[in-house]
């Protein structure tokens, strides 16, 4: 051994490496090689029962590109997963980009007078793809476990909290929701425990489609390809160790309409270049997630983007209990100080100059006006004025403006750091302090934050739950500590509206106007995300939830 | 030699427990929470009272609300039982992503310090024999460009060059094993990360030998160059150079977190990267715990190798 040294050496690292070779997964399949698992199209064809648009590729496969991807639960999907997750576990009802609702899982639904039980209808040929039949009880199983707490990083009781029982069962002092009744195997009663209009919303929602509680098999449950699906749409392998993702047609599929996709393959890429790359080269049919690429590619070609309908506010939440941010002259000011249009062009370098937030409802929300906010706007002289009719009477005896940018993004450090800047060059407040980040950038100093970054969204498209949630949140003494009385019988109100009513938009509007009015939060924008498209994918179409709504006509043209 | 051994390892017992001690009690004192950054992707879509509810549920759920002591005491229970817990942000058991990541690293890392070992000898070995000549400087003066562009430079360059400009391959992305061409331009970056160092090294070396008396003698004699380099000039100027390749395999297997996130290799590094960048704890105390064994073991290793390479050297 002494003589061959290099050998041992050598020899030791080899069995090494052989010994973890062993070990590491087994290769998949490349997924270039998917052409052997596939059908040919006239088999396509003949499963689907559908024929093919004439434009169509032999191939029906789409190559989707995306930041992240997580497990699939319907309970627990926060996001990078929506695409097709409710064409697996499908919710009883669907939405679409103008989040209208469309039947789904269930044919109808009826309500009683005051809008406290529900009563949906699953279709009767709703079929798990084993064969066997969907029933009520397996909603009521699954929702059950899925608010429990036995569920890990499950968010499903945002939408069924509303229901009888459900806190006992989010609390873990009950197994099954109370307020769940399978009437017969296709007809679900659901009792609410206090009125509410726009509870079926929550029926659209992914996070309320359901899987079979057998295929349930632990706390932090993922789904895989043995998990049931009762979806015109399956998983083949969704493996996020070796980052391998991929659904197909559902064989078994009840629906009279068959996809056309046969498959969809999705890429995990966490560097914006490479997927950019992958775009270039035609190695992607679909992309999610571009930053800093998207404003030149928009520019180059507009027409490759699908805009996911969010409901979406970004902005900063000016603390009224907090010196100098008690007087409401001293809030106008700030807002009156600032060129919002130019200082959201030059935060987001160009990028949303048409989505300056002037309201709180979006355009994409029902019952948005876009005027709604009549003393949005830049004007110094009045700024001046307000400061100066302020208890503080002017810049000099203001307090420090700490600002909190929430978050890494430097789109909100810009518009802070523009916003001072105006502040200075108009109003003369020099006093203004920023950092990165949340409460805890500042330490000691975090109880003294007056104006913290924030963002609102709204997953059900509802402009009332969107207002009297703000309302609710904002008049809370540790937050912005509004108080307004009229505004509390408004939004009292709201809760109780049929959203089909003709009063409903303008009573909305009304309190919108009124929660404005109390001048808040500094505005930034309304964003707004999308999916990149290649144009030879047709018929596609998202809603507020990621969801490709159109999954069913979506196919590949020849290209 | 056992005994030898086994003494390295009882020391390495305090530093590795000392380790995992200061990583725990920073993640838990840090105010950074894992459970706000997961649900940071909910920004803008979900309402900020639903948000705040779910985060305090979910910290409820992963316990993060107890007192450190009852975090401490929870995390070494469960390391007892073999259970490094599950991860915060992927909802994964840790001992699984390990598991399934750390083979793969390990095979990359070693194709990288092989790929380094046998670009960087030779090239050193030339630089060195051909000593302040426009082919010495363009080795040693390449090796160090090379590593000076980060990775996260660097490899998007190479896919433009290779994919759309050359048009000779698509992007490589993912992993089906180790031989297969996919793995070529990722192993060939990783290889450069190291090179110079061990061109460096080598042609120090190699000067350094060459002026010895047995290399004249060696030359007196009339023995071929190539016989010199390689019995007598190698041999011993590559003794430091294969014990520091021991470090540049252990710092590629656990290092590659650019690569991984680059071409979607389901590594190590990359549970690394999203441990950290989402302060997912468990994991992060996972991968500190794996990436120390792998530095005491390659400590150890180096130490062990290094009689059989210098017969002057004695294990005490």
């Amino acid at each position: 051994m002494k003589n061959r040294p290099y050998l041992f050496v050598a020899s030791l690292l080899m069995i090494a490496a052989l010994a973890l070779s062993a070990c590491a997964p087994a290769a998949p399949a490349a997924s270039d090689s998917g052409d052997a698992d596939m059908m040919d199209s006239g088999e396509a064809e003949e499963m689907a029962g559908r024929p093919l648009p004439d434009d169509a590729a032999a191939e029906q496969v789409i190559r989707y590109v995306t930041r992240d991807l997580s497990r699939l639960n319907p309970a627990s999907e926060s996001g990078f997963g929506r695409p097709w997750i409710s064409h697996m576990w499908m919710p009883f009802f669907l939405r679409d980009r103008n989040h209208d609702i469309h039947p789904w899982l269930a044919t109808d639904w009826e309500v009683n007078d005051d809008n406290t039980v529900y009563t949906i209808h699953i279709h009767p040929d709703a079929a798990w793809s084993d064969g066997s039949p969907v029933v009520a009880q397996e909603a009521i199983d699954y929702w059950s476990w899925a608010i429990s707490p036995d569920c890990t990083t499950c968010w499903a009781f945002l939408r069924l909290g509303g229901i009888e029982g459900a806190q006992a069962v989010v609390d873990g002092e009950a197994d099954t929701i109370s307020g769940l009744t399978a009437v017969d195997d296709k007809t679900l009663r659901i009792t609410l425990a206090t009125p509410s209009p726009t509870f079926i919303a929550s029926m659209a929602h992914y996070n309320t489609g359901f899987v079979k509680m057998e295929d349930v098999n632990a706390s932090e449950f993922a789904a895989d390809a043995n998990t049931r699906v009762n979806g015109p749409f399956q998983i083949e392998v969704w493996d996020l160790d070796t980052r391998e993702y991929v659904v197909v047609q559902n064989p078994n599929w009840w629906g009279d309409e068959k996809p056309y996709i046969e498959r969809i393959e999705a890429q995990w890429s966490n560097d914006e270049n490479i997927t950019y790359l992958m775009w270039q080269d035609g190695e992607a049919d679909v992309a999610h997630w571009f930053t800093n690429i998207r404003e030149p590619l928009r520019v180059e070609n507009p027409d490759l983007f699908v805009l996911i309908p969010y409901a979406t506010n970004f902005y900063f939440a000016l603390h009224g209990a907090k010196p100098p941010l008690d007087d409401i002259n001293v809030r106008r000011a700030l807002l009156h100080a600032v060129d919002w249009d130019l200082a959201i062009s030059a935060a987001y370098e160009g990028s949303r100059n048409e989505r300056v937030m002037k309201t709180h409802l979006t355009p994409e929300l029902p019952c948005f006006v876009a005027d709604n906010w009549p003393d949005f706007g830049y004007d110094p002289e009045l700024a001046k004025q307000e400061l100066a009719a302020s208890k503080y009477g002017g810049p000099e005896n203001l307090p420090k403006i700490r600002i909190s940018s929430g978050g890494q993004s430097p789109n909100y450090l810009r518009t802070a750091e523009i916003m001072a800047e105006q502040w200075k060059n108009v109003l003369g407040i020099t006093d203004v302090e920023i950092r990165q980040g949340w409460g805890d950038a500042w330490g000691q100093e975090a109880d003294l934050v007056n104006v913290q970054r924030n963002s609102w969204g709204a997953t059900i498209p509802d402009p009332a739950a969107m207002i009297s949630g703000l309302w609710q949140y904002y008049r809370a003494p540790h937050e912005v500590g509004l108080e307004d009385e009229e505004l509390d019988a408004m939004m009292e109100e709201l809760s109780s509206l049929d959203p089909q009513s003709s009063e409903f938009c303008e009573k909305v509007s009304a309190a919108e106007n009124r929660l404005l009015g109390h001048y808040y939060f500094l505005p930034m924008i309304w964003d707004l995300y999308e999916y990149v498209v290649q144009p030879y994918v047709k018929n596609f179409d998202a809603n507020v939830d990621n969801n490709w709504s159109t999954l069913l006509d979506i196919y590949v043209a020849e290209h | 030699m056992l005994k030898y051994a086994m003494g390295r390892l009882a020391v390495a017992i305090p530093t590795f427990i000392a380790v995992l001690l200061i990583t725990f009690t920073l993640t838990v004192v840090s105010p950074f929470d894992p459970v706000a950054m997961m649900m940071s992707q909910f920004e803008g879509t979900l309402d900020t009272l639903a948000r705040e509810e779910v985060i305090e549920r979910i910290r409820d759920q992963y316990g993060l609300n107890d007192s450190y002591g009852v975090q401490f005491t929870r995390w070494v229970q469960r390391l007892l039982q073999g259970d490094l817990g599950i991860s915060i942000n992927g909802q994964r058991d840790v001992l699984r992503m390990i598991v399934k990541t750390f083979p793969i690293s390990f095979q990359l890392g070693l194709a990288g310090a092989v790929v380094t070992t046998l670009m960087g000898i030779p090239l050193g070995c030339i630089a060195a024999l051909r000593q302040n000549t426009w082919l010495d400087y363009t080795i040693v003066g390449g090796a160090l460009t090379f590593r000076t562009v980060p990775v996260f430079v660097l490899a998007p360059l190479l896919l433009v060059l290779f994919v759309l400009v050359l048009g000779i391959m698509k992007v490589p992305r993912g992993w089906d094993g180790l031989l297969q061409t996919k793995v070529i331009l990722p192993v060939f970056i990783l290889a450069l990360g190291p090179l110079p160092v061990v061109v460096r090294q080598t042609r120090a070396a190699v000067l350094e030998v060459f002026s010895m008396d047995y290399v004249r003698t060696a030359k007196m004699k009339g023995l071929e160059m190539w016989r010199i380099i390689i019995r007598h000039i190698l041999r011993n100027a590559l003794i430091p150079v294969v014990t520091t390749l021991g470090f540049i395999a252990e710092g590629l297997i656990v290092g590659s977190i650019f690569l991984d996130s680059i071409f979607a290799i389901p590594g190590f590094g990359g549970v690394a990267e999203g441990a950290f960048r989402g302060f997912d704890y468990p994991v992060i105390m996972g991968v500190t715990m794996v990436s120390a064994i792998m530095i005491i073991l390659t400590n150890l290793l180096v130490d062990l190798i290094y009689p059989f390479l210098d017969p002057r050297i004695k294990l005490e």
